[in-house]
């Protein structure tokens, strides 16, 4: 993103005047001590602001103005100076996306500890300020009286026993803008305070901190302005997306390998996993529960296996991928056998199918005793959450929260994922309950750890401070780009793929949590963990029905659920899709989306009166993505405008079509900052619109048909300009996930590209634009690779894959084959007694009809120099894939057997899971039953 | 006898008023409303028949959280009524549905008794039948709630069923909950529970940092006390049905007021078309600082002073004019030792026979307090004990 930053450096008369400057925000030293907000933003209410810096000096003191001394301005940065009798107070103010960033140190200067509240606030804010957002899910109405949001426990949950977080910010609004100050998510404070002051006209932002004599503590805040077209907080919250995205970044980013796809949500955990199960499914995580005795000893000490448990309630089973242990009898209670089991498995399965292994829960439970005795230190002692945990999580025995940063615990707890991490092969950890809201006040509060706070009662480190440094300890285990530790998270918290513990059909938690929660996650993946159906909840009458009221209302349930994936960008899990392949059909595009990243803010207008009760965006600019979904039961019909400023700051104009798997058409009026197009919402079909490529429009209103042909190795945009003057314009082009571009062709002749761009291309009435990508997989389309003769007519195995002589990881890969027809002959999809393919060992290259030669590394075999890597068919009829690492040819196989599902299709019938039990399938006569799908990603059905 | 006082808690103890039961609405809702002297209850039928209100009239306070009622519509789903209900009966095991509705299937009122019966043939979405009846008797601080289960399976099957009851004496400041455990025991069924190495009333107040609570009942009640009030409320049931696998269990949100007193039923397994009957009473006891014990519909006090032995004892319905003879019993030997007799007014809801004993002279050891009614009741108190050193 292109950040505008002007900066004047203006020296005259003694006089030091400075400006920063975003797209949106501009901040003025007068040189006088004063510092002003301008807001460039063209419809707004307000103009100017007053910025001011205050400090309490706790707990007693009051509220003081700080005056602040240029100290310097160069390199886009002001450096400030504030100094009162015990702290001294350096900020550095800078551009930070749109918004302007203070980064602040503050020095005790004196020789004992101090608790402080430094302050930001924005005064002379304008009367007609109207509403104020304290950081919490609602807005509040501006009246007489001070508004002030103090600390950062939120509502509490009930089942993790903590409580939700405002978004770190305090904002107050007129009709159409805002003004905003606030921190930076993630960043370590416990406590945080927002206010709003009607008399004074003054908006307030503190944090509460800590000091040791003589230490200096770090922190930022941030200041920005806002607008209200498409929602107050939104707006905000967008900027922090686009101001701070590596808050949201996630290990590994796209090529992270598990965080991109379905959780297993246990079905690889408790039950044995199966490979072609998981990838049809499209699961690539798991959630993989307390894999050990006692919370608080993931590592399994010699010493502390026997013991007298306190307070048991429950009999403790474990399951490492359907084979099952437990402590309850002497033959399974051997720590030896208990090591070995767990090691060999997760060796053997837990980089397959991204096993998390859960670490007690985040490290903010301990079993009673173990803590008592061992980490006396390390308890927490916030009464006013749950404070012994007497119902989960292992079962095992009594819990008590623990806190796990700086305590005798979190020595243990860190040294311990280091080990497990190296001896297991862990691929990262499960953290649950990834919350804040509870206080440690413990002894190891006197250290200078990060996030101190304090209070009436004294000073605390809020567990999410915690939660937060053991994510950033975990990614830094491993230091190897691409086998750094994912975190799966479940909670608001830091982390690499995020859980909301609720089925979407968990209405009162979903009205609850949200958006708060979505806030949080941000772009990154995620998923949801809950009950499936509900069903018992959903149709509590169930037992009354008819089998026709089954079959009207599960395909409503299914499409409530690919409905709220979509708007959620969070997806869902085998409970859901058994029995309704529509939710199966969509994953390809569900995850496409999540990749690209959901996104708080849409900047979409409609007609009057169209009825669109689901909406979401995706990704930024020229990989944008909206989905609209009509939940009604008749059509919606009208226009509907993307507002391209919104999208990007760049000025590009945004040509958008309908996302269809082979071919769409749209008409786009360019008109003013809008891309308008004519849409039709089908009852109940997800309709997206996704970004074909941008220009830099002229003032005049433009029309261009965009038309898209997808194939599997192809994809190809047609823009047909009509009735416009001739203007000049780069094209700006998107950069495709597994595909290349090709070429750009103006009427037929290719133009030069650079930088994701063409270069100024003239375009008139009835110019034609093509860009073409190719597929860095498929050289082929769909067709041949369906036709393939994998089996006869009479449906058996009839091909065989040929791998270089010697070649293990060729080998290893190619039973990959024999995997797939074997789950195609146990589901009945090929004939019984078809054989498997057999694995042929060739020291030469003879990609002969009805063979598959897969080669990994290029050249290892004669004649194999010319062929590209992906997957292509030889002159003789042959498939060949090759690829240059074992991880790409893994990956390319995925990639081929979800077009061989094509032909090979398995519809996974309704089953007896979680939330839909069995006498229900069995009442209504669908057990092992499925309902068919819409193919409505396709033009051609 | 050392001293005695009758106190008297309703302005006049003499009247007696009709039962009544009245059509009203709660939370937009429907609701059924019964009231006697002492009680209005207040059940919506919408929402699993739960008691939505219980007011305690002499002191007008409502004992129950507020209630609350809510549709959500959706295009694609069922509307999704929610419900927050003070006292209703779940299925163990089930996830909850707290805004099931049940048929009203019979209302009744004279001047005697008050009542209503509802059913649904697939309560909490499952396959047992559950016909419930709430009654209300002349001149009684207690509501009776019968239940019947029935198997409508075709096979044998096994439920749990649970009471759910959340109740507040005050909305500002936490109930303490008087549970009377049993010890010795780690596990009821395949459920750990909360071990105490002996019988014991335990009093789970917002000091017990330990939100959620199991237990094993000792005896067939369950009691809530605020020191803002002079009221107990207890729920009781028939200790047939705690046995052997029941449970008692509470819930506290932390930093807040609610917390739950909660019977979790002794599983039972029915055949086919097979039922069960229940029956809980929600007991008013007004005038008692603590309960110790209920005997019959009697409510007990008893403090181990100096010397001294100090009871309140009151009635949730009227009990006639008889004596209570008091007895210590020594934990080891099992010898009693009689500590004198006090001859109690007539009790009924409202008027508490406050009386102390002597302590007698007694031998070194560990004594429980054991009293008997001239109507043959017995009562052996968990708490307190008397120590001789």
């Amino acid at each position: 993103m292109l950040k505008k930053l002007l900066i004047a450096v203006l020296c005259a008369a003694n006089a030091f005047a400075f400006a920063l400057e975003t797209s949106r925000i501009r901040l003025v030293h007068d040189g006088k001590g004063g510092v002003k907000l301008e807001n460039l933003q063209p419809e707004t209410d307000w103009r100017h602001a007053s910025i001011q810096w205050r400090m309490t000096i706790g707990p007693d003191g009051a509220p003081a103005v700080v005056s602040m001394t240029p100290e310097s301005g160069d390199a886009g940065e002001l450096r400030l100076t504030g100094r009162t009798g015990k702290v001294l107070w350096r900020i550095t103010l800078r551009p930070k996306g749109t918004m302007i960033e203070a980064v602040s140190e503050l020095t005790n200067l004196t020789g004992r500890e101090l608790w402080i509240e430094p302050e930001i606030n924005a005064t002379a804010l304008p009367a007609a300020f109207g509403c104020f957002w304290d950081g919490f899910a609602g807005l509040r109405e501006i009246k007489q009286q001070s508004i002030v949001r103090k600390g950062i426990k939120g509502e509490q949950e009930r089942h993790v026993g903590a409580s939700n977080m405002p978004f770190p910010v305090a904002a107050a609004a007129a009709a159409k803008g805002g003004v905003f100050l606030g921190g930076v998510p993630f960043d370590p404070f416990s406590y945080a305070a927002a206010g709003y002051d009607p008399k004074e006209q003054k908006l307030s932002y503190s944090i509460r901190l800590v000091a040791a004599p003589g230490e200096t503590i770090g922190f930022r805040m941030t200041a920005g302005a806002a607008i209200t077209a498409y929602g107050l907080q939104e707006n905000i919250i967008q900027q922090y997306y686009e101001s701070y995205p590596e808050c949201w970044e996630v290990v590994q980013g796209q090529d992270n390998p598990y965080v991109w796809g379905n959780h297993a949500h246990y079905l690889n955990w408790w039950s044995q996993p199966c490979a072609e199960r998981s990838r049809r499914l499209g699961i690539t995580i798991e959630w993989s529960y307390c894999p050990y005795k006692r919370s608080g000893d993931m590592l399994i000490r010699d010493e502390l296996w026997d013991y007298q448990q306190k307070n048991p309630f429950r009999d403790r089973v474990i399951r490492f991928g359907g084979i099952q242990t437990s402590f309850t009898d002497s033959k399974n209670n051997n720590i030896d056998e208990f090591r070995k089991l767990r090691q060999d498995r997760f060796r053997e399965l837990g980089r397959k199918y991204g096993w998390m292994f859960y670490n007690t829960t985040a490290g903010t439970w301990c079993e009673i005793q173990l803590a008592q005795e061992k980490y006396p230190d390390s308890i927490t002692h916030d009464k006013s959450v749950m404070y012994i945990l007497n119902s989960w999580s292992t079962a095992h025995d009594q819990e008590i929260r623990v806190f796990p940063m700086g305590t005798s615990f979190a020595k243990v707890f860190e040294e311990d994922m280091t080990i497990l991490a190296k001896e297991l092969d862990l691929p990262g950890f499960a953290l649950d309950c990834a919350y804040g809201g509870a206080f440690y006040r413990g002894p190891a509060v006197e250290k200078q750890l990060p996030g101190r706070a304090w209070d009436e009662e004294g000073k605390f480190i809020d567990q999410s401070v915690a939660i937060n440094h053991q994510i950033d300890f975990i990614r830094g285990i491993n230091q190897k780009p691409d086998r750094k530790l994912t975190t799966f998270i479940n909670g608001y918290l830091k982390g690499d793929y995020v859980m909301a513990e609720a089925s979407y059909l968990d209405t009162g938690k979903y009205n609850r949590w949200m958006p708060l929660l979505r806030w949080y996650i941000g772009p990154r993946p995620g998923c949801v963990h809950g009950h499936g159906y509900l069903f018992n909840q959903v149709a509590p009458d169930w037992r009354n029905q008819k089998p026709e009221y089954f079959q009207e209302l599960m395909p409503k349930l299914s499409d409530y659920i690919i409905f709220s994936q979509l708007r959620y960008g969070l997806t869902t899990s085998y409970l859901t899709m058994y029995g309704t392949p529509q939710q199966v059909y969509v994953i390809p595009e569900i995850l496409e989306l999540m990749r690209a990243g959901w996104q708080v803010e849409i900047p979409m207008i409609t007609e009057p009166g169209m009825r669109i009760p689901f909406s979401a965006r995706y990704g930024r600019g020229v990989d944008s993505y909206f989905f609209l979904g009509n939940s009604g039961n008749q059509p919606v019909n009208g226009m509907i405008g993307f507002d391209n400023t919104a999208l990007n700051e760049q000025g590009w104009t945004i040509l958008f079509n309908r996302k269809m798997r082979d071919f769409a058409q749209i008409d786009n009026l360019l008109e003013s900052n809008f891309t308008r197009i004519n849409t039709e919402l089908p009852s109940r079909v997800p309709v997206i619109y996704e970004a074909a490529a941008a220009i830099k429009k002229p003032t005049a209103t433009l029309s261009c048909r965009v038309k898209t042909t997808r194939t599997l190795h192809s994809v190809r945009h047609e823009l047909a300009w009509t009735g416009n003057d001739a203007f000049s314009s780069p094209l700006l082009l998107r950069q495709l996930r597994g595909f290349k571009l090709r070429e750009v062709r103006v009427d037929g002749k290719s133009v030069a590209m650079s930088g994701g761009q063409t270069v100024p291309v003239r375009i008139a009435d009835g110019t034609r634009v093509e860009i073409e990508y190719a597929s860095e997989t498929f050289h082929v389309p769909a067709e041949v690779i369906t036709a393939f003769p994998f089996t006869d007519n009479g449906g058996k195995v009839s091909f065989k894959v040929m791998v270089p002589a010697g070649a293990a990881q060729e080998k290893t890969l190619a039973e990959r084959f024999q995997t797939y027809f074997t789950f195609c002959r146990d589901r009945k999809i090929i004939v019984a007694d078809s054989p498997e393919p057999v694995i042929e060992e060739v020291s030469a290259f003879n990609p002969a009809a009805g063979t598959v030669s897969l080669m990994i590394g290029g050249g290892t075999l004669p004649g194999t120099g010319n062929v590209p890597d992906g997957v292509s068919v030889s002159t003789h009829g042959g498939l060949v894939v090759k690829a240059a690492t074992t991880a790409e040819a893994d990956a390319m196989l995925t990639a081929l057997f979800n077009v061989m599902d094509q032909r090979y299709e398995y519809v996974f019938p309704f089953s007896w899971v979680m939330g839909l039990h069995r006498e229900v399938l069995v009442h209504f006569g669908m057990f092992n039953k499925a309902f068919p799908y819409q193919r409505y990603f396709e033009a051609k059905q | 006898m050392t001293g005695a006082l009758l106190t008297l808690t309703l302005s006049s103890c003499v009247r007696t008023v009709d039962c009544g039961l009245a059509h009203s609405s709660t939370s937009g809702t429907p609701s059924i409303v019964l009231s006697n002297r002492y009680l209005q209850a207040e059940t919506v039928p919408a929402a699993l028949g739960g008691v939505a209100g219980l007011r305690w009239l002499p002191g007008n306070l409502e004992m129950m959280i507020p209630f609350k009622y809510s549709v959500e519509t959706h295009d694609l789903i069922p509307d999704r009524p929610s419900a927050t209900v003070g006292g209703k009966i779940l299925i163990w095991g089930r996830q909850n549905l707290m805004a099931q509705p049940m048929t009203v299937t019979g209302t009744s009122s004279n001047p005697e008794k008050c009542g209503v019966e509802f059913v649904n043939p697939y309560y909490q979405g499952t396959s047992w039948r559950l016909e419930r009846r709430i009654e209300l008797e002349r001149d009684t601080a207690a509501l009776v709630i019968e239940m019947t289960v029935i198997n409508t399976a075709a096979e044998p099957a096994t439920v749990t069923l649970w009471e759910n009851l959340v109740a507040q004496l005050d909305a500002e400041k936490m109930d303490a909950v008087i549970i009377p455990v049993r010890g010795q025991i780690h596990k009821v069924g395949s459920r750990g529970v909360q071990f105490f190495p002996e019988d014991t009333l335990f009093i789970d107040d917002a000091g017990v940092k330990t939100q959620v609570i199991f237990t094993a009942p000792a005896r067939n009640w369950i009691a809530r006390r605020n020191p803002k009030t002079n009221l107990i409320l207890a729920l009781r049931t028939n200790m047939d049905d705690l046995l052997p696998q029941g449970l008692f269990y509470v819930w506290k949100q932390m930093g807040g007021v609610i917390h739950s007193m909660e019977i979790i039923f002794s599983p039972i397994e029915l055949a086919p078309g097979k039922s069960k009957d229940y029956r809980l009473e929600y007991m008013v006891f007004a005038g008692l600082t603590d309960l110790k014990e209920i005997c019959g519909d009697i409510g007990i006090n008893c403090e181990a002073g100096s010397g001294t032995l100090d009871f309140q004892m009151t009635a949730a319905r009227k009990i006639a004019a008889q004596s209570v003879t008091i007895s210590l019993i020594n934990d080891t030997s099992g010898t009693k030792i009689a500590a004198g007799s006090h001859p109690l007014s007539v009790l009924m809801s409202g008027i508490t026979d406050e009386f102390s004993l002597p302590l007698p002279t007694l031998p070194p050891g560990q004594y429980h307090i054991s009293g008997e009614f001239d109507d043959g009741a017995i009562f052996t108190l968990l708490s307190p004990k008397v120590k001789i050193r």
